[in-house]
């Protein structure tokens, strides 16, 4: 029954265009009531006796509620869509001037009516507005793609046709009685409201979220639909004027159903264009559009076979009629093929990269722009040919460099992704460049077959590198030579080999040297921390014990000690074997003694600072220990910053650059271990570095 | 034991001190040059016992100072130590990897200088 279709209809149309999200305010359900009354309206227009005064009032004030909602809606629209309503309610207005009863309808005469009679060219006209609605509508939501709107809806729109007028046509052709005019005007209502109909069904597969107004639109439609085939049905059946009540029933469900649609949330938003005009081609829209060019010439084929004649011709008309519309549609779709395959090139030739794709055995499938002018080649001198053979073929230092060497070829037939740095690409005239590649797997349903190359010229990089790295070099030198000779002096004159010194001359000199002492660490660190930084600081990292580390780093600090009177002990609690870390020991050895020279520097008169060297599971800690005046808790995360010195009022007079634990952190994390610290106001501070064991020392015990 | 060692340094202040730290701490017979001309020339006469050559340079630097003494039929065989102000550690391995004694760097320490060198050169130490 049309009345629980059109309320089911509508409730699917919510549910399905309304998803529950958040920034939607909660769905309500004003809509039941008009659901209801709507239903009652339908129910009653069937079920009383047409033209019965009940009837009449019904009929009546359903149309006009209707038609005043479509007016209130028209007239609040926003301008983007009024025009839009405007002449959707227009074509209500004359359509309901046309069927009502001041028109076309007239129960008086018993249903009976001349046909067609002049309410029909009414009747007709008003699907003028209509295509003036449906054109605004194609031409807002999909711009540039009206053509497209029109040749498909029209494919539909003679297919169903086609379809229909088999089994509705046929007859009334058949029918004696019925004029030229009669046919004409008979056949050419189900035409137009499938067209409109066939418009909208675009709109709503067209790609976007189908909008609730827009379904709404398509059932009422699909009722006025109804109600003309019903008609049509009615001039070739002999007695068929009982149907009046359902017919005009039809009309007024969809009037109704059109007030409903305008009174949706969505009905404002009708015509903003998508955001994305969807043209791709999807094998649904391809399959729609199938449907509707075989259904045609299949009919013509069935007729043949049932040998009628005149509908056959009618019939092979419209399969023409199908077949130049989908080249048309065809021409439509490989241009947008077309572009799609430009907008791809575009992209790539536009990426800065050189990007290549691969087969699986590293043959060129295609080279973009950025490629080919960095290798200096044309496509065709690439495509179709080994890659790894035109730009790969030599090692840095020149020497050939075989394809089953490449790590491409590796990473191509293992499928998996990765930066390759430091490579040197050919040019077409023998010149090389430095390279950075990266390659991607080519994946067509998880099955590799072949690889994506992007690869970046890094000469200038390399340059740049070159000239921070003589930039550090030469500070350095010119840094260091003063400080050499600043420092050589006083540490001369301090000596007392050139002659002995007052004492207020030896403490000047002290101060002097000890900050000569300082600025020199300072350069040091400086330099230590930017090549950390630029990652200039590569760290030789080999199998060593970290009690022998220790030892080494605890000797060199023996003198600073003595000189402070701190006692500095060693321990050590499993053999070297059982200890062996796998660092730089040149660096470790730094970090040591930095921590070695903090804890001196920290403890007092007389006491001991403890280096222990454990195996603590699957890692080695080395802790240095001093019992001086701790770090206070709320400063404890902060010491391993740049400049984190503990904030206390003497720490000028110890000295210290505040870079040697940022420096120390550095080394320890990129060595793959952590460093920690533990303080007790007062009591002393423990510094400990965590290295992971060698894998030797885990898998045999060698160190 | 007093050996004649020959520095070689474009900083004048540098070199001074070089000179009296192997003179007066070391105990040595110590000679100067300014640059790396100035060294090949001081070559020529009485031969030192071991050079002590520093290494960026105007001119000729110390690599390709020590590549001319290699190369030079009376000096070939004099020990030479480089005495850098680099910190770069590839430049560092890249001079160890040269024919030297040994590689000191700058700052040094004027009171220890002679020992260090003493101890690349094999000398037994000659400081009091």
């Amino acid at each position: 029954m049309k009345f629980w279709s059109f309320g089911g209809n509508a409730d699917r149309a919510r549910r399905r265009t309304d998803p529950p999200d958040e920034t939607q305010p909660p769905r309500s359900r004003w809509w039941l009531p008009g659901v209801g009354v709507g239903f009652i309206t339908l129910v009653g227009l069937i079920a009383f006796p047409y033209g019965s005064p009940l009837w009449e009032f019904l009929f009546l004030s359903s149309s006009l509620v209707s038609l005043v909602l479509l007016f209130g809606a028209a007239l609040t629209m926003p301008s983007s869509v009024r025009s839009i309503w405007w002449l959707l309610l227009a074509f209500q207005a004359m359509t309901f001037v046309a069927i009502g009863p001041f028109g076309y309808h007239d129960p008086t005469a018993g249903g009976e009516t001349a046909f067609p009679a002049p309410a029909d060219f009414l009747f007709l006209a008003a699907y003028i507005p209509v295509f003036a609605a449906l054109g605004l509508l194609i031409h807002r939501l999909n711009p540039g793609r009206d053509r497209e709107a029109w040749i498909d809806s029209s494919i539909l729109t003679v297919a169903a046709a086609s379809i229909f007028g088999l089994f509705l046509i046929v007859p009334v052709l058949d029918s004696p009685g019925l004029d030229g005019w009669a046919i004409a005007v008979g056949a050419a209502y189900p035409i137009l409201d499938l067209a409109v109909l066939s418009g909208l069904i675009w709109l709503l597969v067209g790609g976007g979220r189908p909008q609730p107004a827009m379904s709404l639109l398509a059932v009422s439609f699909g009722f006025t639909l109804t109600a003309d085939v019903i008609r049509d049905v009615t001039l070739v059946i002999p007695g068929a004027a009982v149907t009046h009540g359902w017919l005009d029933a039809l009309h007024v469900a969809a009037l109704m159903v059109m007030a409903a649609a305008a009174t949706l949330p969505s009905a404002g938003s009708l015509a903003r264009p998508r955001q994305r005009p969807d043209s791709r081609v999807t094998t649904t829209r391809l399959a729609i559009l199938a449907i509707g060019v075989i259904a045609v010439p299949s009919l013509v084929v069935v007729r043949l076979w049932d040998s009628a004649s005149q509908p056959t011709l009618l019939l092979a008309l419209a399969a023409v009629a199908v077949i130049i519309l989908a080249v048309m549609r065809i021409q439509i779709l490989v241009t947008a093929i077309d572009r799609q395959r430009q907008v791809t090139e575009l992209v790539l030739d536009s990426a800065g990269d050189g990007i290549v794709g691969l087969d699986r055995d590293g043959f060129v499938l295609f080279a973009n722009l950025s490629a080919r002018r960095m290798l200096r080649c044309r496509e065709s001198d690439l495509l179709g040919r080994r890659f790894h053979d035109i730009a790969h073929h030599e090692h840095p230092d020149g020497t050939p460099f075989p394809w089953h060497d490449c790590p491409v070829r590796e990473l191509i037939s293992s499928g998996s992704a990765g930066l390759i740095p430091d490579q040197v690409y050919v040019r077409r005239d023998g010149t090389t460049f430095p390279v950075e590649m990266i390659t991607s797997p080519l994946l067509v349903d998880a099955t590799v077959t072949g690889a994506v190359l992007s690869f970046r010229d890094v000469s200038e990089r390399q340059a740049v590198d070159q000239l921070k790295t003589q930039f550090v070099s030469v500070v350095s030198h010119e840094l260091r030579t003063p400080l050499t000779s600043i420092k050589g002096s006083l540490q001369m004159l301090n000596s007392g080999i050139l002659g002995p010194l007052n004492d207020d001359q030896q403490e000047l000199m002290e101060m002097a040297v000890n900050n000569s002492e300082r600025l020199g660490q300072l350069v040091n660190d400086i330099l230590d921390l930017e090549r950390l930084d630029a990652g200039r600081m590569p760290l030789a990292p080999a199998d060593v014990s970290a009690a022998t580390l220790a030892q080494q780093a605890v000797s060199s600090m023996t003198g600073a000690a003595t000189a402070a009177e701190v006692t500095l002990v060693v321990s050590s609690t499993h053999d070297d074997a059982d200890l062996a870390v796998h660092v730089d020991p040149h660096r470790l050895v730094q970090v040591l003694t930095n921590l070695l020279g903090n804890a001196i520097k920290f403890s007092n008169n007389g006491s001991s600072v403890t280096v222990t060297t454990t195996r603590v599971e699957g890692a080695v800690h080395i802790s240095v220990t001093d019992s001086g005046r701790g770090i206070p808790a709320d400063q404890l995360d902060s010491v391993f910053d740049r400049f984190g010195q503990v904030e206390s009022g003497d720490s000028r007079r110890e000295g210290g650059t505040g870079l040697g634990l940022a420096i120390a952190r550095e080394i320890v994390t990129r060595s793959g271990g952590r460093i920690n610290v533990e303080s007790t106001l007062g009591e002393g501070s423990t510094f400990t570095v965590v290295l992971p064991l060698a894998i030797q020392a885990t898998a045999d015990g060698e160190a | 034991m007093s050996k004649k060692i020959l520095v070689v340094d474009d900083d004048d202040d540098v070199r001074r001190l070089a000179v009296m730290s192997l003179s007066r701490v070391g105990g040595h017979d110590v000679r100067a040059a300014e640059s790396g001309a100035a060294c090949l020339a001081a070559l020529t006469e009485d031969l030192p016992d071991a050079i002590v050559l520093d290494v960026m340079m105007p001119g000729m630097d110390g690599p390709a100072t020590l590549a001319e003494i290699r190369a030079d039929a009376n000096a070939f065989a004099i020990p030479v130590i480089f005495l850098t102000a680099g910190v770069v550690e590839s430049d560092v391995d890249r001079l160890r990897s040269l024919p030297v004694a040994g590689v000191l760097r700058k700052p040094f320490d004027p009171l220890t200088l002679p020992t260090q060198v003493a101890d690349l050169l094999g000398w037994q130490d000659t400081s009091a």
